[in-house]
């Protein structure tokens, strides 16, 4: 039987092994000889490649694009006049600093608290034998599935009704719940391969069950749970829903909202197009940040967790 | 018989112990109970309830019970079955992400010159937030837009269509973009499981002199099954959770989903017995897809 250790180096060795394939040419190569395959393959990819850059590349040029005399006759306006206004516009003016101030504190306090709770329940269901743990595991997997504006509107009633809605903490709470049916499977399918030799030893060194979580679970799965988190930041960060209904004034409006509200016809005269391309280019920047830190361990917890 | 009382003392030690097993487990669980048994368990039962009465949002009269009458006025609304119609339509984007990752992990692991590139590049829809790209399509697929401007300019104008107010073409738009966003991230996941495939089975393929095709369907596919199915089941999570964000903010004409139509039936018309019943509809769509998802994962959830 191997490990989770073996398990892990076999993994990184062959990741590593890809990684200097260009240079160590001696072994076996797949590309192919026949140069029409090649071709072919060349241009397959570069479409794609272009299909997903296009539309973003215009957005940026457009964003840098004086609001005056912009019209749509360029598709990409020259860059020699090109100007910073539109973002300090969005920024102060349309007052995205703000909503990118919710935005964070949503999204960071709902996939912390949600990937925090979902190792707990994992730890439990991998842990305890007790009675109806299948049955409740297939439950929460089950309500992944459910829409959540199903959920949303009667809970928005019964929110009402107890005055919380529009609190600080309304929309993260919603978020956390409805994100932990999602953070529990991924969570629960890296900590189910955890070795239960090592929770029996730790048992016989006199370790109680919170001391086993804090100390084998939790750093044992830190690529799932980075996997865990990452996901459900992503989650939060796109949702509109969530705070459209449990954050309605205005203080509280999330970057989603503020855009979505950008884009009313109100504002479909072509000179906001290069200041809605700028708030829109505003919201790229933390995904970056986020995904650049984090890329390695989500790529090896994706691998690891559910792609056996 | 001697053994009878030993037997039964440690039986009941047994039964003691599992007793106390499961008190702790619960005391583990119960963040997790409380949060979705509030926040996910009671709605789901109000709005079953909720879906029988004629209930409203301000609470004019004490609600009562109507029977069916709100599914009745749901499915002889058209505006309903052009908005499940577009539900159906938009997950179809699940299988064609799929697809296109596939083929384009097949072509990058093959190894081509810029496969480092590539992978980045790909990725880069993943990271604007839904509500970013909504706005940036909006521009881009503008009567005079750079999308339309492009056709024209390779003779294509035939098709350069007013996206945006294109009763028929709005939908399949959104269809686009939904599977534009979602192909890089796609793509990654089955990237790093094909890279985390040990390599001699492909190589020992390609000494046997199997063709690239053959060696995707017949070894890397196989292996590849449960990332695929990961990949399906976040694919159906955000038909299901983002449609609503995409068509809010993009706001084509005549593209209304099941989402957005419970929400106008919600917050328009004030009626939460109304959208209750849609909401039935939507959920009776869920369970179908969670009782495959289900049986899908059974085998990887037993330890």
């Amino acid at each position: 039987m191997t490990t989770i250790q073996d398990q892990q180096t076999d993994r990184q060795d062959s990741l590593r092994r890809k990684k200097k394939k260009p240079k160590e040419s001696a072994g076996i190569t797949f590309r192919s000889r026949n140069p029409v395959v090649v071709l072919l393959q060349q241009a397959a990819i570069i479409t794609v490649v272009l299909i997903s850059m296009i539309p973003l590349y215009i957005a940026l040029v457009t964003s840098f694009a004086p609001a005056t005399g912009f019209d749509s006759g360029n598709i990409a306006p020259p860059l020699d006049n090109g100007t910073f206004d539109n973002y300090v516009e969005a920024w102060t003016n349309l007052g995205f600093r703000n909503m990118f101030k919710n935005s964070l504190i949503f999204s960071i306090s709902a996939a912390l608290a949600s990937t925090f709770v979902a190792a707990v329940t994992s730890h439990a269901f991998v842990r305890f034998r007790f009675v109806g743990r299948r049955e409740l595991l297939a439950l929460l997997i089950a309500a992944i599935a459910i829409p959540p504006i199903v959920i949303v509107i009667p809970l928005f009633v019964t929110m009402t009704g107890f005055g919380a809605t529009n609190e600080t903490y309304s929309a993260p709470l919603v978020a956390t719940a409805l994100l932990l049916p999602f953070s529990v499977f991924l969570l629960y399918s890296f900590m189910k391969d955890l070795p239960e030799e090592l929770f029996d030893a730790a048992m016989v060194d006199g370790a109680g069950s919170w001391q086993q979580f804090w100390h084998i679970s939790l750093p044992l799965s830190r690529s799932g749970l980075v996997t865990t988190g990452v996901i459900a930041a992503i989650f939060a960060w796109n949702d509109l829903l969530i705070p459209l209904i449990f954050w309605q004034t205005q203080d509280l409006e999330t970057l989603m909202i503020g855009l979505s509200k950008l884009a009313t016809p109100g504002r479909a005269g072509i000179r906001f197009v290069p200041l809605l391309m700028a708030a829109a280019a505003l919201s790229i920047i933390p995904l970056i940040v986020l995904f650049a830190l984090t890329r390695r361990a989500l790529v090896r917890g994706l691998t690891e967790g559910i792609g056996k | 018989m001697t053994a009878a009382p030993i037997s039964t003392s440690s039986h009941r030690q047994a039964q003691k112990a599992r007793l106390l097993r499961s008190v702790r487990a619960l005391l583990w669980l119960a963040p997790v109970l409380v949060l979705v048994g509030f926040f996910i368990l009671y709605p789901l039962v109000q709005v079953i309830v909720d879906s029988f009465t004629n209930r409203n949002l301000f609470h004019i009269r004490p609600s009562e019970f109507v029977g069916l009458a709100n599914y009745r006025s749901a499915i002889t609304d058209d505006a309903f079955w052009s908005a499940l119609r577009h539900n159906l339509i938009l997950l179809i984007s699940v299988p064609i992400s799929i697809l296109i990752g596939l083929f384009v992990t097949a072509i990058l692991y093959r190894g081509i010159r810029g496969t480092r590139l590539y992978e980045l590049l790909i990725l880069v829809p993943f990271l604007p937030a839904i509500a970013a790209v909504s706005v940036i399509f909006i521009y881009v697929l503008r009567p005079d837009g750079p999308f339309n401007q492009l056709l024209t300019g390779i003779g294509l104008s035939r098709f350069a269509i007013p996206w945006r107010s294109d009763t028929t073409w709005a939908i399949w738009a959104v269809l686009g973009i939904v599977t534009w966003k979602r192909v890089g991230f796609i793509a990654l996941l089955f990237m790093a499981r094909m890279l985390s495939i040990d390599r001699t089975y492909f190589e020992m393929a390609s000494v046997d002199g199997a063709s690239w095709v053959k060696t995707m369907r017949h070894i890397a596919l196989p292996q590849m099954r449960s990332i695929i199915q990961f990949a399906a089941v976040i694919g159906i999570i955000e038909v299901f959770s983002f449609s609503f964000a995409y068509i809010r903010v993009l706001g084509f004409r005549g593209t209304g989903i099941l989402e957005t139509y419970l929400f106008g039936l919600m917050f328009g018309r004030l009626s939460i017995a109304k959208s209750s019943a849609v909401a039935v509809f939507l959920l009776v769509i869920a369970a179908a897809v969670a009782t495959y998802r289900i049986r899908a994962a059974r085998h990887d959830l037993e330890r």
